[in-house]
């Protein structure tokens, strides 16, 4: 087991490596996951709006107080570069601009005047825009019609208040029929699993490439041929080394997991999810182990651990929901592996539509990119041996 | 000559516990080859080290060229070439950039840079390679472009701190040749190895350090007539008896006699026709014998005679 | 020296070709997939359309106008239409399609309960609307709302009722087209501009007392959701004023002032690019400039006795360790702005990502933090007797962290830290780099950019002076 003790010699090293990613990732998770209760009630994604007063009546309060009790009042300094940016990140969705004389306007009934009362700065057109345009509208009116009705403004604005405060009947029904959703596997704690690709495969490549990348140095490699270690035994010694390795990672962010999740995961959904990420894992590796046959450096080990953690988790869901990516997208996602774990881990959580046999067939993706990988490893070793032997070619005129 | 290049007084350098130089004086003289011997961990390096001002150390002067040695003494630095153990080139650089590069950081004008340069090249022979990358070059070749690379600009101290590591014997007799013949061309060097060969067959004079020590100095005859061993006969024979040990005991000069695995050994201290009288000697007694040699006392011997030790441990 | 330095720092650089190419590679491929990904989601102003089942157990032709005036409906089943409710849905999908960018807000699919269950079961539909008879309607007539209960007793005569509908049909025309086209006329003009008969009149005075009780069942809660909640919400309003115009009918204020829904005035805060998904693009620069950590190491490395063999040999020489290391700097930056520029111009002429009319100034943004990147680079390098290899995976764990807190992964980060941290953002050197983009763009205002500027090269000056102290040390305790 020499050259398995030798694998985990040069892992040990690495640990300091691993440690950083898995604290990063459980910092970036706690908050996230636990960021709110689990939402069993209706809750409505409320719209985010800046209010500027300037004409600072009784009116104008009036409003701001309607306002609030509809939507979320974010309160913002006067300055339109804050405004800017708050627009621009989507921390408020529009900013409403109470424009003086609203209240003298609004108590002449006679007022006939076309000039705006509010002004709304806004980032972009959108629904949460259109809505608070649209609750504006509603609100003046409401205001003028019992004005016009010989309501004092006071009263005026309990009405609209009042009306504009109506609330839709809205109730979440599990319908008939509706697969029962594991409780056990939350939308919010499918999250941890959701970001897991990026970590698995960037640790994977970044630390189980280098090892495997050191242990076949050319040198290295050469002396094992000529030692008494059987090559069919170094190469078994190095699978087990990989296996082990990868098992070891995979443990621990599962235990991990379950600190998020706060304790040992429950229901099937959650053990199914764990399977997930076990297959994915030992993609994960065999990615890490294709790409250490062709001996890269350690700067370019980081950079393709990069791409294709980045990338592969953008293209298939894992920061972004692959139901906000365009059909195009998804239909591209399909040829990475990421695309089968994310699509797998929606149905668990319920966020995605399907059924068990459904996520049964993400898992058969999986294995069969298990299997595509390991035939390519088993192909380029032996070309590679191949050509080392053959193109050796080197000066010697001492 | 005569004039002192460099000046080591009482140099001290410890690392937490370890002491690896031990109060040591050296004086190196200009033109001279200079043979650092020792084994490996006696310090060699370390003091090649605190020579060039790389390494901080605890007591003792260190004075170059007359001058006491700065990490700023550019005057001297600009004087000194130095070949380290370990191959220090850019892969991605071939032979001639390379030693352009490294030629660079002493040498200013171009014209004489490009001269200086071509000049190194012929020098270690790798004229045919100029345009390889490092990588395709074999274990030799890359310690003569090493090499190139430190002497390239000339220097009139030069200092190589074990270059035939690992070097075939073709490249080695290169490297030594051209040692001496920098050192025709004026240059003082500085050579530390553990290989005795090379120190005899080159080096004017040589000093041998253990544990930090210098333990002894002169030049090769100077060292060797420090022990007491000048010759040593060996006779492949049966176990002797005690009064065959006996006679050869009394024999001229000789001070020991050991048998051991099949070999017969008597050890002389001075005196002419040692090897004569013992093959006559043994001739008077009848005994049966085979092979005879003679050997004179190696570096080793004195090294071991000094420390008890062997000087190249199995290397 | 200098420049002797210079020229092989540059030709090492460069011919570590391996890592060139996947420095330019990286951002690239990663911005290829960017725009992929997220190239068509704003595409809509963020709108996007919902699909709704409605169930009819009363149907109303009202409301089904108002459907149709949000969005496009199909139905499983065959809808009876009256000659007022063909009107109404006219007049507004009229004004609908006066818009044809607008995607529709609803997807609308009338059908029957078990079927809408079916739908919402497999996720076909966000939810459904329930619309039934309002209570207690059948046995009173009445109606819980009091202006209701006003008209049910103020009039029968055709003449008010005409007068009425018309007036409310009048505001219906300037609530929902806005053309006023009827400003001054009296009822029977407007019925025969609209060919309506009285009796369309009459109906659709029933159409407005009717109210239907609507609800809406939904499977979880959601943006989309709540979309729905609205909407039904603003049609309860707008019934209601209506309801409320007509009462008034014909006394003080025309309807039209008060339906006039042009009392806002919008305002753009910005021309430049307001899509969130460009902050990728401003992200990723950014970290590709931040990547000049990694090429910035060995400047240490080769120049520092204790870290390299090249650095052994280098001290050696009379040439000034500060030479060395500024050529080496130098080098560097030469190359990384050269990997941030590729980067830079890739993405804008390649993939258009739009960054505003001043793209110069990117250039020049990119450019500082490529110099940034670098010095921080020499800085860690400089740092310490950790491994070559420790100190790349150690600097690219730290810049895709900094690249994570900026919103690389979520842009939600980078919002959520200048609202509760503005301070992290200020000294993130990622998010300098983003953030100098992002007001690049939006801001026609500069003063911010060249403060992002100005503490990019305050970084700078701290670094290379850190690492110089630390490089300052000239011989060692040990090699």
């Amino acid at each position: 087991m020499k050259v398995f003790k030798l694998f985990f010699k040069i892992a040990r090293a690495k640990a300091g490596i691993i440690l950083l990613y898995v604290v990063i990732f459980l910092a970036i998770c706690f908050p996230l996951v636990n960021s709110s209760k689990e939402k069993l009630d209706f809750e409505e994604a409320s719209i985010a709006i800046s209010v500027i007063d300037e004409d600072q009546t009784v009116a104008s309060r009036a409003l701001i107080d309607t306002i609030a009790k509809r939507n979320h009042l974010v309160e913002l300094p006067n300055d339109k570069q804050a405004i800017m940016d708050a627009s621009f990140y989507e921390v408020v969705d529009d900013t409403v601009v109470i424009k003086k004389g609203f209240e003298e306007r609004l108590q002449n009934p006679d007022d006939t005047s076309t000039e705006p009362l509010f002004e709304t700065l806004q980032m972009r057109d959108t629904f949460q825009t259109a809505m608070t345009e649209q609750f504006l509208n509603n609100y003046i009116r409401f205001m003028k019609v019992y004005v016009a009705d010989g309501d004092s403004l006071a009263e005026a604005a309990e009405k609209a208040d009042t009306e504009l405060c109506k609330e839709a009947d809205v109730e979440i029904v599990t319908p008939p029929g509706a697969e029962v959703l594991d409780t056990n596997y939350t939308e919010k704690f499918a999250l941890y699993f959701r970001f897991l690709p990026y970590l698995l495969i960037a640790i994977m490549v970044n630390v189980l490439s280098t090892i495997l990348t050191s242990l076949n140095r050319k040198d290295q490699k050469m002396r094992i041929e000529c030692s008494s270690v059987k090559m069919s035994s170094y190469m078994s010694q190095i699978f087990l080394g990989s296996g082990v390795f990868t098992v070891l990672i995979w443990g621990i962010f599962m235990i991990s997991g379950m600190l998020v999740y706060g304790g040992v995961y429950r229901g099937l959904h959650c053990a199914l999810a764990v399977f997930n990420s076990f297959l994915f894992a030992v993609i994960a590796a065999l990615i890490a182990i294709l790409i250490s046959s062709f001996n890269p450096n350690g700067t370019v080990v980081n950079m393709i651990a990069q791409i294709l953690g980045l990338g592969m988790s953008f293209l298939c869901g894992a920061f972004v929901p692959q139901a906000m990516l365009g059909d195009g997208v998804n239909m591209v996602a399909r040829i990475f592996p990421v695309y089968w774990f994310e699509k797998a881990n929606d149905m668990l959580a319920g966020i995605q539509k399907g059924n068990l046999s459904d996520v049964g067939m993400c898992f058969i993706a999986e294995a069969i990119y298990i299997g595509v990988f390991v035939v390519l490893i088993v192909i380029l070793s032996a070309r590679r041996g191949g050509l080392v032997r053959q193109k050796k070619v080197v000066a010697n005129a001492g | 000559m005569g004039d002192t290049v460099v000046k080591i007084e009482n140099l001290v350098k410890k690392y937490k516990e370890l002491t690896a130089v031990d109060h040591l004086s050296l004086e190196i003289k200009k033109g001279e080859i200079f043979g650092l011997l020792g084994p490996n961990g006696s310090g060699k390096t370390t003091t090649i080290s605190c020579l060039l001002s790389l390494l901080a150390y605890n007591e003792g002067n260190i004075e170059l060229f007359g001058k006491p040695m700065t990490p700023v003494s550019y005057d001297s630095k600009a004087k000194i070439g130095v070949i380290l153990q370990n191959v220090a080139v850019f892969d991605e650089l071939n032979v001639y950039e390379n030693i352009d590069c490294f030629c660079g950081l002493y040498i200013k004008d171009k014209a004489k840079r490009r001269q200086y340069v071509d000049e190194a090249i012929e020098f270690v022979g790798l004229k045919d390679f100029t345009k390889f990358k490092p990588k395709k070059l074999s274990g030799g070749l890359l310690r003569r472009l090493n090499i190139a690379c430190g002497i390239a600009h000339k220097p009139e101290l030069i200092i190589l701190d074990e270059p035939t590591v690992a070097v075939d014997p073709q490249s080695r007799n290169k490297i030594l040749e051209g040692i001496e013949e920098l050192n025709r061309n004026g240059a003082t060097v500085i050579y530390t190895t553990h290989y005795m060969e090379e120190v005899e067959q080159i080096c004017t004079r040589i000093a041998i350090m253990d544990h930090g020590k210098k333990i002894a100095e002169g030049t090769s005859g100077e060292l060797k007539r420090m022990i007491k061993n000048t010759e040593t006969v060996t006779i492949e024979m049966d176990e002797p008896d005690s009064g065959l040990l006996e006679t050869m005991k009394n024999l001229e000069n000789a001070y020991e006699v050991r048998w051991e695995a099949g070999k017969l050994k008597i050890f002389f201290a001075g005196g002419e026709h040692n090897l004569l009288n013992t093959m006559d000697t043994i001739r008077t007694t009848g005994t049966h014998f085979g092979q005879v040699t003679s050997e004179l006392p190696t570096l080793n011997d004195v090294f071991l005679t000094i420390t008890g030790k062997e000087l190249r441990d199995k290397d | 020296m200098f420049f002797h330095n210079l020229k092989y720092e540059i030709i090492l650089n460069l011919r570590a070709k391996e890592v060139i190419i996947w420095m330019l590679a990286f951002p690239i491929v990663l911005s290829v997939l960017y725009k992929a990904a997220f190239g068509n989601i704003y595409e809509n102003g963020g709108i996007t359309t919902v699909p709704v089942a409605i169930v009819e157990n009363e149907p109303d032709e009202m409301f089904r106008a108002m459907v149709d005036f949000m969005g496009e409906s199909e139905s499983t089943y065959a809808q009876d239409e009256s000659n007022i409710g063909s009107w109404l849905s006219k007049t507004m999908q009229q004004k609908e399609q006066d818009d044809p960018q607008q995607k529709p807000l609803l997807h609308a699919i009338y059908c029957r309960e078990d079927e809408a269950y079916r739908m919402l079961v497999n996720g076909d539909v966000k939810g459904i609307i329930f619309v039934d008879a309002p209570e207690g309607m059948a046995a009173s007539g009445g109606s819980v709302e009091a202006g209701d209960a006003d008209m049910a007793d103020t009039d029968t005569s055709e003449e008010v009722t005409a007068e009425w509908s018309a007036e409310a049909i009048k505001s219906f025309l300037d609530a929902f087209d806005g053309s006023e086209r009827y400003q001054n006329a009296d009822a029977e003009t407007i019925l025969a501009g609209e060919g309506l008969s009285l009796q369309d009149a009459a109906s659709f005075k029933d159409m407005l007392d009717q109210k239907p009780k609507l609800s809406l069942k939904i499977k979880s809660s959601g943006m989309e959701q709540s979309t729905l909640k609205r909407f039904l919400e603003t049609y309860g309003s707008l019934t209601s004023i209506s309801g409320k115009l007509a009462d008034q009918g014909g006394t003080g204020t025309s309807s039209s002032s008060i339906m006039d829904s042009d009392l806002i005035e919008v305002r753009k805060l910005t021309e430049g690019n307001t899509d969130p998904f460009v902050t990728y693009m401003y992200n990723m620069i950014a970290m590709v400039a931040l990547f000049g950590m990694t090429v910035a190491l060995h400047v240490a490395l080769f120049s520092e006795a204790n870290l390299s063999d090249y650095g052994a040999r280098r001290s050696c020489s009379p040439t000034p360790k500060l030479t060395t290391i500024m050529s080496g700097l130098c080098g560097c930056y030469f190359t990384q702005i050269l990997c941030v520029a590729v980067c830079i111009t890739f993405q804008a002429f390649v993939l258009k990502v739009d960054f505003g009319g001043r793209l110069p100034l990117v250039y020049l943004g990119g450019a500082l933090g490529a110099i940034m990147g670098v010095s921080m680079g020499f800085f860690v390098g400089a740092i310490g007797r950790l491994k070559y290899e420790a100190k790349i995976g150690i600097s690219m764990a730290v810049v895709m962290g900094l690249s994570f807190m900026s919103g690389l992964m979520f842009t939600g980060i980078k919002a959520s830290i200048e609202m509760n941290a503005p301070i992290i953002n200020d000294l993130n050197p990622v998010a300098i780099i983003a953030d100098s983009f992002y007001y690049l763009s939006v801001d026609p205002d500069l003063s911010r950019y060249w403060g992002k500027l100005a503490v990019a090269g305050i970084y700078t000056v701290i670094f290379i002076l850190l690492g110089f102290l630390m490089t300052r040390r000239r011989k060692y305790e040990s090699l």
